[in-house]
């Protein structure tokens, strides 16, 4: 029974999906489905917010863990799908006679996102990024009119299908291997057995957990799915695609190297808190595997995949797409610093990652509306239309860029912090240099919005860009990205007593 | 007044608001205001000299409060005699720029927010005693600055803007890397907490900390040293970086190169003395002979760049670049003539060159060109002197200023320079002397081609692109002259009894020269 109080919020989401799909067959009203999905995740909040403060505990005998971490990410998980139910309520992508299957599916994502940061045992991760998953196929292709969204959703399919089975068969050997699937036991396991004794199996084990999670993350080289995808799957789904599955990939990561791989050193969480230098709070690695290095490698290799391509794309949703492979870049350089402030980090922009790409994603999805596409020639001189919507989007991508005062910068900064913290001067620079890159691109949409004559003509008349409502959205978006620029103190506290991992039992 | 340099900051902020909030058919309005409110922190600016204190060499008029505590963040400003006069030239430029923009015809309400926006970035940038929030100010300006080159500039301005923005960033984030490399390392000097705050990276002994990066050993402060040189060498522009430069200058509109050539880049030497000089003095010493090189080679590139010019503007815009490698040459000699001379001609440049900017937008406003030689090979301009007098003679102040000519302030700090680089470095002065040299000869043959001779001016048809003979060119008006007056009134005054401008600073060079010797 006390297991089953953890799992109250995704029972609760689960049963307002249940309630949604069905209650849609004789309800048809767009008001009253939307509204009953944001009544399921405030409640699912709410419920999570009475739980802060409660002492780090496992449940369900070891296969979930109930920690401020956790809680961090689902909370995160049910305002990212909120935000995705709002911008897909004016959206014109989502066709009527399907809205009712539409927020049920987005509710069970949400379940399935929750279980990905609180589980404790490979199977039960598992479990939780197939069903994630396999939601994300069905709502990559919702649009089945559509060439392009049937073309991602099959897309999305085979590499999803290909990194599970990977994912699994690095599992099952972790299993042979080891004996043990729960994270807390596995630590236990390379503590007490001696480095030279593992067999070179575990690790090639662990890079194949990894491909697997690395999907989820869009980290290279698991990342080719993502511009297509996101191309091709309604604008308001990729916008969640881009933060949601993303944020909930980065908590199993984390916590599945930081439990299972790592040793806390004594006290490094209260040194951190009375301003010791970074780079003594940190971890101790378990076992001979160099994990961090690795992770290194590839958070290069992806911060230059995403930016490089994107340098050339023409269509927004692709440059965006790119754009998020090459945060999933930045994002992992937190983890491989192996430090508390790298989680910190990660933990922060992931937040701010949400305000800035979900807003970028939104425009592009109005334009959509609007104008017809999302190409850059839709968006040429939006500023003499439409001010708010190009300013709004201007932020959204300078924040992306990381230049201050905008909430990005504040991430980006604390992401370098980690890194230079730890004397990772040269890969410190290498991201640097990605994010100079990053520039280029970004502000080839400011161009065109604001530099360039329009091109594509407007429809006449009262447009999805006139609503009172959206603006008011999007507004509430731009907010916290000048905020968290500025004053990222309460932020900041508050994530550390998120990034508190709950490690043993 | 009290928080007098926040109010000197951040008050355009509420100009740029209540212009955000005005109609936009009143646009002749949103000019009058912008000029109202820049005219504040220009009176600010000289309530601020009154009560200055120059005998005194520490900050003075300090604000000082916690920012970001997760990071030991201040908000933390302060003005010294390092700062003091460019702090006055911000506020002047940005003053005389409003009305060097008044024929802005293009998203008037958006033009001038941007330009009080740069002016926060700018002033910022002078005052900040905290790194953090110096970069900060740094970056804040990227963004105006593109706008305003990118949206109101000239035919190729989204290479222009995009060239100056990547140009910039590129030099910032190493800046980035370097100060939060001299960040983690000053807990070790500094109670094992963390610090921004410029005073207390002062004080460290960064000779006791190596970084081992790629298996060899390096000295922090002489790696940083470099890092920070990048971030600030794009903006001065020192050669091989200055490339941005003249394509910003040639489209940004009038105002843009007004500010661009009279505050920004003097930031990219304010940058060295306030930064590598004073938290980095052992990598200065050791360093100091590049700075010479890139100075000297600064000078006479850009003086060649400028004699083979056939744009008037961009032939200014390379004589920008020559002069700047003035300012590092005197700098890195560490005398205090040097060093004098070389904040000294950093206010002078200010002066000229904005002057400069302004006469070439005069003139492009009333010919719409800009060829000293035009593409088919015959002279644009020619004999503006008959018709035009007062340009000519405003012109010849600003081309003399520029030229080094006695009784004009190029003449003080130049002299000055060379005065203290000489005993220093003798072969090197005297390859840099060759600079003045060249300097005279490409703007006296400017003049000589633009001003002198038959009357034989082209004006370039706005609608068809093509050029015919003009007839009559319009004198200066009141509103030009708002805007170059005072800028020619200070060359004139500088030029004549420097004492006052000198004295301002003296006392703090002098102790920054102790620091880094």
């Amino acid at each position: 029974m006390r297991s089953l109080f953890y799992v109250s919020p995704p029972l609760l989401l689960s049963f307002f999906s249940v309630f949604v799909l069905i209650a849609g067959l004789w309800i048809r009203n767009h008001a009253f489905l939307v509204g009953t999905s944001l009544l399921g995740l405030g409640g699912t909040a709410g419920l999570y917010l009475s739980m802060i403060g409660k002492p780090a505990q496992d449940a369900f005998a070891g296969m979930l863990i109930f920690d401020h971490f956790g809680l961090f990410f689902s909370v995160f998980s049910v305002l990212v799908i909120a935000l995705g139910v709002i911008v897909s309520a004016r959206s014109r992508e989502i066709k009527e006679d399907r809205r009712s299957e539409y927020y049920s599916i987005l509710l069970a994502l949400c379940t399935g996102l929750i279980f990905m940061g609180i589980s404790n045992h490979l199977l039960m991760a598992y479990l939780a990024v197939e069903t994630v998953s396999i939601l994300s196929y069905t709502l990559a292709g919702f649009n089945r009119e559509r060439n392009v969204s049937v073309e991602a959703s099959m897309k999305y399919v085979v590499y999803g299908s290909m990194a599970s089975a990977i994912m699994v068969y690095g599992i099952s050997l972790l299993f042979g291997v080891t004996g043990e699937l729960e994270m807390t036991g596995l630590r236990e396991f390379f503590a007490k057995t001696p480095a030279d004794q593992l067999p070179h199996l575990t690790w090639i084990a662990v890079l194949l957990i990894f491909a697997g999670m690395g999907y989820k993350i869009s980290a290279a080289p698991m990342h080719m799915w993502t511009p297509d995808v996101y191309e091709g799957a309604p604008t308001p789904v990729s916008a969640m695609f881009s933060v949601a599955p993303k944020a909930a990939g980065f908590a199993l990561l984390v916590r599945f190297l930081v439990t299972a791989f790592t040793q806390p050193i004594e006290g490094s969480m209260e040194a951190l808190a009375t301003g010791i230098p970074v780079s003594q709070a940190s971890f101790n690695l378990v076992g001979n595997f160099n994990w961090p290095l690795f992770l290194m490698a590839s958070s290069g290799l992806t911060m230059f995949m995403g930016n490089l391509a994107a340098l050339s794309q023409v269509s927004i949703k692709r440059i965006l797409a790119y754009s998020s492979i090459a945060h999933a870049g930045y994002m992992l350089m937190g983890i491989s610093t192996q430090s508390t402030a790298g989680i910190y980090a990660i933990l922060f922009y992931v937040m701010v990652y949400c305000f800035m790409n979900i807003g970028a994603f939104w425009i592009a999805s109005k334009v959509d509306d609007v104008m017809g596409g999302d190409h850059l020639k839709h968006f040429r001189g939006l500023v003499s239309r439409k001010p708010f919507y190009a300013i709004s989007m201007a932020v959204f991508l300078f924040s992306l860029v990381g230049i201050p005062p905008f909430a990005g910068f504040m991430g980006k900064l604390y992401l370098f912090r980690a890194v230079i913290g730890r004397e990772m001067y040269f890969f410190g620079l290498i991201a640097a240099i990605n994010s100079v890159i990053s520039l280029y691109y970004y502000m080839k949409i400011v161009k065109a919005m604001f530099f360039d004559a329009p091109e594509v003509e407007m429809p006449a008349g009262k447009t999805a860009f006139d609503s009172r409502l959206t603006m008011t959205f999007i507004a509430l978006l731009v907010i916290p990205n000048i905020m968290f620029g500025l004053f990222t103190d309460p932020l900041m506290a508050l994530i550390s007593e998120a990034a508190r991992i709950f490690t043993g039992s | 007044m009290s928080h007098i340099l926040s109010w000197l900051t951040f008050f355009p902020l509420i100009g740029a608001v209540v212009i955000a909030f005005m109609p936009s058919r009143m646009d002749s309005l949103v000019k009058w205001v912008a000029a109202a409110t820049m005219a504040v922190p220009l009176v600010l600016a000289a309530q601020l000299l009154g009560m200055f204190d120059q005998s005194s060499t520490a900050f003075q008029l300090v604000e000082q409060y916690d920012w970001i505590s997760s990071f030991n963040i201040q908000y933390h400003l302060g003005v010294d005699g390092l700062s003091i006069l460019m702090v006055l030239l911000t506020a002047l430029i940005s003053f005389l720029a409003i009305f060097a923009s008044w024929n802005i015809k293009k998203m008037v309400k958006g033009y001038f927010i941007m330009l009080m926006l740069l002016h926060v970035g700018m002033m910022g940038c002078f005052l900040a005693l905290d790194f953090f929030l110096f970069f900060v100010f740094w970056e804040v300006m990227l963004i105006p600055m593109y706008f305003l080159i990118g949206i109101w500039g000239g035919e190729k301005k989204e290479y222009a803007a995009i060239k100056f923005f990547l140009y910039t960033m590129f030099g910032g984030v190493f800046m980035l890397i370097g100060m939060l490399a001299l960040y983690f390392f000053s807990a070790d000097a500094n109670g094992g907490v963390s610090t921004f705050n410029f005073l207390e990276l002062a004080k460290v002994d960064w000779s006791q900390f190596k970084v081992a990066i790629f298996g060899s050993q390096f000295a922090v402060d002489k790696l940083v040293w470099w890092f920070l040189f990048l971030g600030f060498a794009v903006k001065v522009p020192v050669w091989p970086f200055h490339t941005w430069l003249p394509w910003a200058h040639v489209q940004a509109p009038t105002a843009v190169s007004i500010i661009l050539a009279g505050v920004l880049l003097k930031l990219g030497t304010y940058g060295f003395l306030r930064v590598n000089y004073q938290l980095l003095p052992d990598a200065t010493l050791a360093f100091k002979y590049a700075l010479v090189i890139l100075g000297v080679i600064g000078v006479i590139y850009g003086a060649f760049c400028a004699l083979a010019q056939k744009d008037l503007k961009k032939l200014v815009a390379y004589s920008s670049v020559s002069h700047m490698g003035y300012v590092l040459v005197g700098m890195a000699v560490l005398t205090p003539a040097g060093i004098q001379g070389a904040v000294l001609q950093m206010f002078n440049h200010g002066l000229s060159a904005a002057m400069m900017f302004m006469l070439v937008g005069v003139l492009y406003d009333r010919l719409h060109h800009r060829y000293i030689v035009t593409p088919e090979g015959k002279l644009g301009f020619g004999g503006i002197a008959q018709k035009a007098p007062w340009i000519t003679a405003i012109w010849m102040v600003a081309v003399f200023a520029g030229m080094g000519l006695p009784g004009l302030n190029g003449f003080i700090s130049e002299a000055l320079i060379f005065l203290g680089s000489f005993p220093v470095y003798r072969t090197e002065t005297v390859i840099m002397s060759i600079g003045i040299v060249l300097g005279a000869a490409y703007l006296l043959w400017m003049v000589q081609r633009v001003f002198l001779g038959p009357f034989t001016t082209l004006h370039k048809d706005t609608s068809t692109g093509a050029l015919h003979a003009a007839h009559e060119i319009q004198e200066i008006t009141g509103r030009e002259l708002i805007v170059l007056a005072p800028l020619g009134a200070l060359c004139l005054w500088v030029g004549v009894y420097p004492q006052p401008f000198i004295n301002l600073m003296k006392n703090t060079l002098n102790q920054l020269i102790e620091v880094v010797k």
